[in-house]
C-alpha cells in the first residue's frame, strides 16, 4: 500500500448506515440502481466525496478514495464550507429525497412505458404531463424553503432549472436514475446549485490565501496548529475548546516569545468557544509592551463571539476578519 | 420619600388612555428637570407618545421592548448601559420599561418575573434613578398582578401611590430560583457528556437544529450557547452534564442538567468587565438565545436555552 493511497483512504465502512456520522465532511447521496430494463435494484447511501483510486504501487487494484484528501484536507474544507452549513444542505437534501420519492417512482413508471412504446403519443404525453406536475411541485418545495437555501448560497431559481432539466433527461435516456445526474446536463449551472443534487458543495472564495505551512507543532483529537512562514506566525485548524485551551495558551506564548509580533490564521477554526479565545487573549497580553498578536481571517461567528463577550478591541490584538462567505 | 436614590415602581393601567395619562407626566416632569430619559415599551406606544409629546420626545430616548428586551434578561444590561454613560454619571435618571406583556408565552413571563425581581438588585440604591413599569390590568391575564406587587416596593394607578404589603424584598430576589421547569417533552434526545465529549455535543446540536429548519447563522449561535453550558458543567457542575434537545413552537430548545449550581443571580445580565479571567460563558448564552431558564433543584442544576428558527 502506497503513503499516497493510505491518506486519501476513505476509512468508513461502505455503504454508509444511514445514521453514519463518522466523518465530519461526510454527504449522502443515496443512489439507486437499476439493471439494462430499469428494473430498481435497492437503494445504497454513498457520500459525494467518495470516488475510486487506483493503488500505485497494483495498476488495477482500486481502493475507496475521499477527494477531498486526507484527514487534514478534509478539515480544511469543511473548515471553508463551515460545519452548520453544510448540516443545512445535509438536511435540505434528505427533504428533497423524501418530497421526490414518489415523484420519481411515477416518473419512472411512466418512462419505462413510453420506452417500451416509443410510438405511443399518450404515453408520451402522460410523461410530459408527469414532468410539469413534477416542476411545479418542485417550485413549491423551493419556495417554501428558499431563506435556508439562500443562507447555504444556493439561490432558488438555477436550482428549480436544474432539478427540472436532470428530470428531463432522465426521461429522454436509458440511464438509470441514480442520485447523480449526467456530467453534459450538469455543466450549464453554478457549482453550488450542481451540488445540491450530486457533486460536493464547493466551498467559498476565499479573499486571500493562506500562509505558507512549515510544520506541526501541536495536535490533538481536534485541533492541529502549524508553524508558519510569510507571515511568520501559526495557523489553527480544528476546534478549541476548554479541552486543548491551555495547550493553546502555551504554544502561542512560546512561540511569540521567538521574536514578538506574531501572525495567527484562524481560517480553519470549525469552532472556538470562551475558553479557547480566553487563552488567545492572554497569551496577548502576556507580550512585551507595545507588541500584538495578529489574528488574521477570523471567521464570523467568531468575530460575533468576540464582540459580545467584550475582547473585540483588546489593545494587544489587531483583529482581520474573514469576508462572510456568499 | 425623597427624589433621591434608586426607585423601582409598578404602574397599573387600563387601556391606552390610563398609559398614556400615567406616563406623559413622568415623563414631562423628567424632562422639565433635565433628567436623562429612556423608555422601554412596545412600538405602538412608542408612536402614541412621540405624536403626544411632539418637539419634547426629541429629548427622550425611545427603545422596543419587543426587540431589545425580547429576552428578558436583556433589559437589565441595557438599564446598566443607560445609567453607565459617561454624560450621565451623577446625574439623576428616568426610566420607564413595561416588560411584562400579553403577547408573551408563559415561560417568558416566568422570566420577566425574575427580571423584575433582579432589578432591585441589579441597581446601586443610592443611584438617582426613577424606574415605572407600567402593568395593563385589561390585557393580562391570572397573576400578572401579582407579580407587579410581589417585585415593585411602590404601587400606583392614576394619582394614587402604595406600599406594595406583598413586596418580596431583596432576599428573596437573589436566592436561586427552585419551582421547576415544565418538563421536557418525552421524545427529546437525550446525551450524557463528559470533557471528552462536547464535539459531540455539538454535532448533534447540530443536526437537531437543521433538521428544525433552523437557518445556518443561527445554528452556529446555538451549538456556541450549548458548548458553554457544557464547559460550565465539565468545569463546575461535577465535570459531567446531560443535554437534552427537543423542537416546538418554531424554537429548538436545550437543556443542560448537571451538579452544579449557579448561585450568581444577576448571572448572564452584567456585561463581562476587563478581568480576563472572569465568567463570560452565561453572559454569550443569554446574548445568542431568544430566552434562558436558570434553575436549581436539590442535586444540581439546569439551564435552559430556547433559540427561534426562523
Amino acid at each position: 500500500m502506497g503513503a499516497q493511497e493510505t491518506a486519501d483512504r476513505c476509512p468508513h465502512p461502505k455503504p454508509f448506515a444511514p445514521d453514519f456520522a463518522g466523518c465530519p465532511a461526510y454527504q449522502a447521496v443515496a443512489f439507486t440502481a437499476a439493471d439494462s430494463m430499469d428494473r430498481r435494484l435497492g437503494t445504497w447511501l454513498t457520500c459525494r466525496h467518495l470516488s475510486s483510486g487506483q493503488a500505485e504501487a497494483q495498476p488495477g487494484r482500486f481502493y475507496p478514495k475521499c477527494s477531498l484528501g486526507g484527514t487534514a484536507e478534509r478539515q480544511r474544507w469543511l473548515a471553508r464550507v463551515r460545519p452548520e452549513r453544510l448540516e443545512v444542505v445535509r438536511v435540505l437534501q434528505e427533504e428533497f429525497d423524501r418530497f421526490s420519492e414518489g415523484h420519481r417512482e411515477r416518473l419512472s413508471a411512466a418512462r419505462k412505458e413510453a420506452q417500451a412504446a416509443p410510438a405511443d403519443w399518450e404515453r408520451r404525453q402522460e410523461l410530459d404531463r408527469l414532468l410539469a406536475e413534477h416542476g411545479k411541485a418542485v417550485a413549491g418545495f423551493l419556495l417554501a424553503r428558499e431563506e435556508r437555501f439562500e443562507d447555504v448560497g444556493l439561490p432558488i431559481g438555477p436550482l428549480h432549472d436544474l432539478i427540472a432539466e436532470a428530470s428531463s433527461a432522465g426521461s429522454r435516456t436509458r440511464r438509470a436514475s441514480s442520485g447523480r445526474l449526467d456530467e453534459d446536463s450538469l455543466l450549464a449551472f453554478s457549482a453550488e446549485s450542481q451540488s445540491f443534487l450530486g457533486r460536493a458543495l464547493p466551498a467559498p472564495r476565499r479573499e486571500e490565501s493562506g500562509p505558507e505551512l512549515e510544520s506541526t507543532i501541536y495536535s490533538d483529537a481536534t485541533l492541529e496548529i502549524a508553524r508558519t512562514t510569510n507571515p511568520r506566525g501559526l495557523a489553527l485548524r480544528g476546534e478549541l475548546d476548554a479541552s486543548n485551551a491551555d495547550a493553546v495558551f502555551e504554544v502561542i506564548q512560546r512561540e511569540a516569545a521567538r521574536d514578538g509580533e506574531l501572525a495567527v490564521d484562524l481560517s480553519g477554526v470549525l469552532f472556538c468557544d470562551v475558553a479557547g479565545l480566553r487563552a488567545i487573549v492572554r497569551a496577548s497580553e502576556r507580550l512585551e509592551p507595545g507588541q500584538r498578536l495578529h489574528l488574521r481571517q477570523l471567521p464570523a461567528h467568531l468575530e460575533k463571539t468576540m464582540q459580545i463577550v467584550g475582547w473585540r478591541s483588546t489593545a494587544s490584538l489587531q483583529v482581520t476578519s474573514r469576508e462572510p462567505p456568499r | 420619600m425623597t427624589a433621591a436614590g434608586y426607585r423601582h415602581e409598578a404602574m397599573l393601567y387600563a387601556g391606552e388612555k390610563e398609559f398614556l395619562d400615567g406616563t406623559l407626566p413622568f415623563i414631562r416632569d423628567g424632562l422639565r428637570a433635565g433628567e436623562p430619559t429612556l423608555v422601554v415599551v412596545e412600538g405602538h406606544k412608542i408612536a402614541s407618545l412621540r405624536a403626544r409629546l411632539g418637539d419634547e420626545a426629541e429629548a427622550v430616548t425611545f427603545a422596543d421592548m419587543t426587540e431589545v428586551g425580547r429576552n428578558p434578561a436583556w433589559i437589565i444590561p441595557f438599564w446598566s448601559d443607560f445609567l453607565n454613560r459617561p454624560e450621565h454619571a451623577g446625574r439623576p435618571l428616568r426610566g420607564i420599561g413595561e416588560p411584562v406583556l400579553p403577547s408573551r408565552d408563559p415561560d417568558e413571563l416566568v422570566e420577566c418575573e425574575r427580571h423584575e425581581a433582579l432589578l432591585n438588585l441589579a441597581v446601586d440604591p443610592s443611584r438617582s434613578f426613577r424606574l415605572l413599569c407600567p402593568y395593563d390590568t385589561s390585557a393580562l391575564e391570572g397573576d400578572a398582578l401579582a407579580v407587579a406587587e410581589r417585585t415593585h416596593p411602590i404601587l400606583r394607578r392614576s394619582r394614587q401611590a402604595w406600599e406594595s404589603a406583598a413586596f418580596a424584598g431583596l432576599t428573596d430576589a437573589g436566592a436561586p430560583m427552585v419551582q421547576p421547569l415544565p418538563p421536557a417533552p418525552a421524545g427529546a434526545t437525550e446525551i450524557a457528556f463528559d470533557g471528552a465529549s462536547i464535539g459531540a455535543v455539538r454535532a448533534a446540536v447540530r443536526r437537531h437544529a437543521a433538521r428544525a429548519q433552523m437557518r445556518s447563522a443561527r445554528i452556529a449561535d446555538l451549538v456556541t450557547a450549548v458548548t458553554e453550558l457544557a464547559a460550565n458543567s465539565v468545569r463546575h457542575g461535577g465535570g459531567r452534564g446531560r443535554l437534552r434537545i427537543w423542537s416546538a413552537d418554531g424554537a429548538v430548545h436545550c437543556e443542560v442538567w448537571d451538579r452544579g449550581r449557579i448561585t450568581d443571580p444577576l448571572a448572564g445580565r452584567q456585561r463581562p468587565g476587563p478581568d480576563v479571567e472572569a465568567g463570560r460563558g452565561l453572559w454569550l448564552c443569554t446574548r445568542l438565545c431568544d430566552l434562558v431558564q436558570i434553575r436549581s433543584a436539590a442535586d444540581g442544576g439546569v439551564v435552559r436555552l430556547r433559540l427561534r428558527c426562523a
